[in-house]
């Protein structure tokens, strides 16, 4: 039921992403103030400022709106194709193998194209993988899926280690960095800003049938959705969307875990309502977290993972002990 | 009788539904026609519930053939299906936390096309088919503050609402008390009837199954049925070979019972 008051939670969402990407814009070393940003096209005496908000912060904080955005939407369908509220979207794997690719490219001494292209193709191979072991082996389950999903993700998790062991300690700084979620280096471009929008799109799209497939396999058999069919859609729609946000920035952590957990706790249950705000609060809550990554230990810079690891962890323990409370 | 003037609503022919290696019905041969109330009766693990799930197209089944209004079910679209059979399940509905509203709008899935919004017919058909149980006041309460029989009632009226030609009801009267039972079935078969649509439930309860029901399909050992009337299903007889126990009809000014005779020993008791 789409209601005044859920319209007003979408109406709350979008303010707050206004007012994150203004923090950001104007936090930094470079002191920016609200004048300077809307005198900007006009005065010629700030030309420094101009140069530091749109060559420098702007295109990082679209970059942190839409990593988040990209892993909450990812996060929801995982935690929807699972059935399991502790899905995150590397579950299954996909960054393990985005990063041995990156990690690879960083070894041997690629550029940031290469880099990228290492993750792509890292995150390709372990996709294909974990379907074709879980499909392969009879038929789709839940159960299935999951525990091939781990089993590729811990054997991921052991070829970084390798990697990280046998590389010099200049690389292992940047490969710890990349590993943490980094957004330093990100750019968006406009195939990332497409990829966004047809997950919110294609979301939203489904969001009718996502509310009746969380009723169980059987009753949304019962109810006329082609079970089947459509988890194999969200596995490769997660997917798709998980890649393309470690590809950006690394394995950003926790995003994808707790902001549709924050979202279900205010409310937004159906998912014409949770697929939109989980864009919304997972873009603005990383804008804030990386304009507390660059200025917190200025002018030394953590990994936003870091950051958005330390507000997640304390957040999803309150969800937990609240959830657990109410069941009890 | 005008039933055998109705068009069939379902058609099965020759079916065979094992388990495994179990055989649980075979060669069953029946025609489900429009305003008619079945029982499916049979003791524990004769296929009651396979049978239904069958019935839904949910499961695969090993040999004949189920025809819906005319085509065969399994080539027909999951939506197709969804739009002319319902199910309730036995385990009842999962406890995600929706509304009571939002829950029995669940019911309407088959028959919506927008994206996003809810067309205000539907909400209609919800809110009516929450009225028809008295569940309306509760409109607005979420889910897992409800007691087992207002969650089983629920689950009756998201049946309702869903709107189908065949109303596949699992253990309908699970949770109910025994007023509920009455009233609740009695009123969804009115409701099921006056649309000339069909229900099916598989009950335990023999005696809830002759009051409500015009029809018995009485499933017994090793794939073998009788179906047909109920006056004529329901012997002693035929009783106490599908349940493997001497069972006694009792006429009453109340109506007519059903109860086990529990002398024998080698009788197993109902519960």
């Amino acid at each position: 039921m789409i209601a005044f008051r859920q319209i007003l939670l979408i109406g709350a969402l979008v303010l707050l992403t206004i007012c994150a990407a203004l923090f950001s814009l104007l936090s930094g070393s470079v002191e920016v103030t609200l004048a300077d940003l809307f005198s900007l096209q006009s005065a010629t005496q700030s030309e420094l400022a101009q140069q530091i908000i749109f060559d420098i912060r702007l295109p990082r904080t679209a970059a942190a709106f839409v990593v988040g955005g990209l892993l909450s939407l990812a996060g929801v369908i995982m935690q929807v194709l699972l059935r399991n509220p502790l899905a995150d979207p590397y579950i299954l794997g996909v960054s393990g193998g985005a990063a041995v690719g990156a990690l690879s490219a960083i070894l041997l001494g690629a550029s940031s194209f290469w880099l990228g292209q290492g993750a792509f193709l890292g995150a390709l191979f372990s996709i294909l993988l974990v379907f074709f072991i879980a499909n392969g082996l009879g038929h789709w389950s839940v159960i299935r899926l999951l525990l091939t999903g781990v089993v590729v993700s811990a054997g991921w998790g052991a070829v970084i280690n390798l990697l990280l062991t046998t590389s010099t300690e200049n690389t292992v700084q940047s490969m710890l960095f990349w590993l943490m979620g980094d957004l330093s280096q990100s750019r968006v471009s406009p195939i990332h800003w497409a990829l966004l929008l047809a997950g919110l799109s294609g979301g939203l799209y489904l969001s009718r049938t996502l509310n009746v497939l969380v009723q169980g396999d059987q009753q949304a058999l019962a109810l006329g959705v082609n079970v089947t069919a459509l988890r194999l859609m969200l596995y490769f729609a997660a997917s798709v969307l998980t890649a393309s946000a470690v590809i950006i920035a690394g394995s950003v952590g926790f995003v994808g875990l707790v902001i549709p957990h924050m979202l279900r706790m205010l409310g937004a249950r159906d998912h014409r309502l949770l697929i939109p705000s989980a864009m919304l609060l997972g873009g603005s809550f990383l804008i804030v977290a990386d304009s507390l990554a660059r200025t917190l230990i200025a002018p030394q810079q953590l990994p936003v993972g870091v950051v958005t690891a330390l507000i997640g962890v304390p957040t999803f323990i309150v969800i937990l002990r609240k959830s657990i409370s109410r069941e009890a | 009788m005008t039933a055998s003037k109705t068009k069939a609503l379902m058609q099965i022919t020759d079916l065979e539904v094992s388990i495994g290696e179990r055989k649980l019905i075979s060669d069953l041969n029946l025609t489900i026609r429009g305003g008619e109330s079945w029982a499916l009766l049979g003791k524990n693990g004769a296929g009651k519930t396979t049978l239904l799930h069958t019935l839904a197209r949910l499961r695969p089944w090993q040999g004949g053939g189920i025809e819906l209004q005319g085509k065969p079910i399994d080539r027909l679209d999951r939506r197709e299906v969804a739009l002319s059979v319902g199910l309730l399940f036995q385990e009842g509905l999962s406890l995600v936390t929706n509304t009571v509203l939002e829950s029995a709008m669940l019911g309407r899935y088959p028959h919506q096309h927008a994206w996003l919004w809810d067309d205000q017919a539907d909400v209609e058909i919800a809110k009516a088919a929450l009225a028809e149980f008295k569940l309306l006041d509760l409109a607005e309460r979420r889910i897992d503050t409800l007691s087992g029989g207002e969650l089983q009632r629920l689950a009756l009226a998201r049946l309702l609402a869903q709107s189908p030609a065949l109303f596949l009801l699992d253990e309908p009267s699970n949770h109910l008390d025994i007023a509920h039972q009455l009233t609740g079935l009695l009123a969804l078969r009115s409701r099921v009837t006056q649309d000339q649509a069909t229900m099916m439930m598989a009950t335990h309860d023999i005696n809830l199954a002759s009051r409500i029901c015009d029809h018995v399909l009485l499933l017994k050992e090793d794939g073998a049925y009788e179906a047909g009337a109920a006056v004529q299903v329901l012997t002693e007889n035929n009783l106490a070979s599908a349940y493997d126990c001497e069972i006694r009809r009792i006429d009453s000014d109340a109506g007519v019972f059903f109860t086990p005779v529990i002398s024998n020993p080698t009788s197993e008791r109902m519960t």
